[in-house]
């Protein structure tokens, strides 16, 4: 008896260790399979999940309109929409004073603008939910291929698509967690750190002259803002002045996004 | 006990949809801490699989899956005491 017990203590029951082994190699084969076909298994994972959020966010309203919550479902959404609003207002505000500055610098040069062709597309999963600081559009093959800009409405740029599956493409965000980003604040070129959920930072030498709400644009996504300053942090025992970005919408609240061809 | 693995690994695959990244992995430790939780592997390979753009492993390292490989079977002698 002893025996027995000391065998299961050290090592549990075989048959169940057994299961948990063929499960761990059936995974890797899983990961090996995807890898091998380009990521076509990612590609259906990917479906399930958008297919399951678009569903879930129907069962959401379809319980909030029944009306058990109502009193506080209308000030919350009333609140959500006023703030949703708010952050549309700002976006377009700054996005004008960009327009303005970019127009300024175009016509300086004697450069024509270049128009933009996209399309709209909704977003169909969580910003938060990603440890990798991406998240999924519902645009596939047809509409978009890998390497598009991605921008909100008020033509910042909020990512790269890197992932395109039949019917969703997955979107590796600028201001995602510990991603760096050369970008120009005024005339000066500072590489900017993305901590998530739309904020940024970025180390800019004192004498250069930031204020909160200048455009951050990124030279690599031809110009295009990537952000606006939010807080600038002087210490006059350091050479350099701590410069906080973000984007000037609320990210969580953002429905569509667009895509640049 | 097999109640409270469905729910939590339930919770585990809702919240790699929706919830901040820290959940899923706390559901990962509990399911390990107390099952020889398979299914916390496969939440860890399905949150890669969402998440993390294709490429190289060596450029987009698979972190979930060898992290919930690493919990489960690293949890195995702790586990095992637990269940003394």
């Amino acid at each position: 008896m002893n025996a027995e017990f000391s065998h299961r203590s050290l090592h549990g029951h075989p048959r169940a260790r057994r299961r948990l082994f063929i499960a761990t190699t059936l995974i890797l084969v899983i990961l090996a399979v995807d890898f091998l076909t380009h990521g076509v298994v990612r590609g259906y994972v990917r479906s399930a999940a958008a297919s399951l959020w678009v569903f879930t966010g129907s069962a959401r309203s379809s319980i909030t309109g029944t009306g058990y919550f109502s009193t506080r479902r209308s000030l919350a959404a009333e609140n959500a929409a006023l703030r949703a609003q708010l952050s549309e207002y700002q976006d377009r505000a700054t996005a004008y004073a960009v327009v303005s500055e970019e127009n300024v610098a175009l016509r300086a040069v004697l450069q024509l603008a270049e128009k933009e062709k996209g399309i709209t597309a909704p977003i169909v999963s969580s910003f938060r939910a990603s440890p990798y600081g991406t998240f999924l559009i519902g645009a596939g093959v047809d509409d978009v291929s890998p390497g598009a800009l991605v921008l909100t409405l008020g033509r910042f740029v909020v990512g790269k698509v890197t992932d395109v599956s039949d019917s969703t493409s997955l979107v590796s965000a600028i201001l995602a967690p510990d991603v760096v980003t050369d970008a120009r604040i005024g005339t000066s070129l500072v590489a900017v750190t993305g901590r998530g959920g739309g904020n940024a930072r970025a180390s800019v030498p004192r004498g250069v002259s930031v204020r909160e709400g200048d455009p951050v644009t990124a030279p690599a996504f031809g110009g295009r803002a990537i952000g606006i300053v939010g807080r600038v942090e002087s210490d006059p025992a350091n050479a350099d002045q701590t410069v906080y970005i973000q984007l000037p919408i609320n990210v969580s609240t953002l429905k569509y996004i667009y895509i640049v061809q | 006990m097999r109640f409270f693995r469905i729910i939590i690994a339930v919770l585990g695959f809702l919240s790699a949809l929706v919830a901040p990244t820290w959940v899923p992995l706390v559901c990962i430790v509990i399911l390990s801490l107390r099952f020889r939780a398979w299914e916390g592997i496969l939440l860890g390979v399905m949150i890669d699989l969402l998440w993390l753009p294709f490429g190289a492993p060596i450029t987009f390292f698979p972190f979930y899956t060898v992290a919930s490989i690493i919990i489960v079977w690293g949890l195995e002698p702790l586990r095992l005491e637990l269940l003394r």
